[in-house]
């Protein structure tokens, strides 16, 4: 191995500066050792490569459709009748708040590309009182909806179709 | 509704929020502070 690599190093500082005159024969036998133990690296490092990229791009798969919410989820938008569309991203368990009763909540809000608010990395949550009218309309009118653990992208329209109040929320 | 055709002029730290503007609200319930079970519940009278 010591006198292949030797070899190779000779050879290679043959080819770069011409600086010696070799005799034909030892030039080809330098250059066909160099051939081949290129060609042993490449296709070694070659499958080295494919195996390591598999392997990595099938545990990143596997992580990230097992990690995201929304993969748990389909991800269909619900319309509700006042015009709130939501999209359920976790599915919670807990009870369901009544109106006027005092309720813990992390949000996030925006339009288009700006965010206005996120509240969901503050020491504390948001308090507020069911229906108490502390929130926008929309959102105010969705809350006696949601379960505690509950998590949902809502989309507030311009303005709530008034004449359709949602049913069965006192 | 959202805020409407008025919108909502700028404040410190918030942006302004033109006319007519769909607004999202990514929320999530994380409580109910009435409906916990309260700490001696959990972990008795000791």
């Amino acid at each position: 191995m010591v006198h292949l690599s030797t070899t190779l190093l000779l050879g290679m500082a043959c080819s770069s500066t011409q600086a010696w005159t070799t005799a034909p024969a030892v030039k080809k036998s330098l250059s066909t050792a160099s051939t081949t133990r290129t060609s042993l690296q490449a296709v070694s490092r070659q499958d080295f490569l494919k195996t390591a990229f598999a392997a990595t791009a099938a545990t990143t798969l596997t992580a990230v459709v097992t990690a995201s919410p929304l993969a748990a989820f389909a991800a269909e938008p619900i319309a509700l009748p006042n015009g709130v569309t939501y999209t359920v991203t976790k599915k919670g368990e807990g009870p369901l708040p009544d109106r006027g009763e005092l309720c813990a909540i992390r949000f996030s809000s925006g339009f288009g590309d700006v965010k206005i608010d996120d509240i969901f990395e503050t020491p504390e949550p948001y308090y507020t009182r069911v229906g108490s009218g502390g929130l926008i309309k929309g959102v105010e009118e969705t809350l006696p909806l949601m379960r505690v653990g509950d998590r949902w992208v809502l989309t507030i329209p311009v303005s709530l179709k008034s004449d359709q109040v949602l049913a069965g929320l006192n | 509704m959202a805020f409407g055709k008025k919108g909502r002029p700028s404040s410190a730290g918030k942006p302004r929020i033109p006319a007519d503007s769909t607004i999202y609200f990514d929320v999530e319930m994380v409580g109910l502070p009435g409906k916990e079970p309260e700490l001696i519940e959990l972990i008795g009278d000791v």
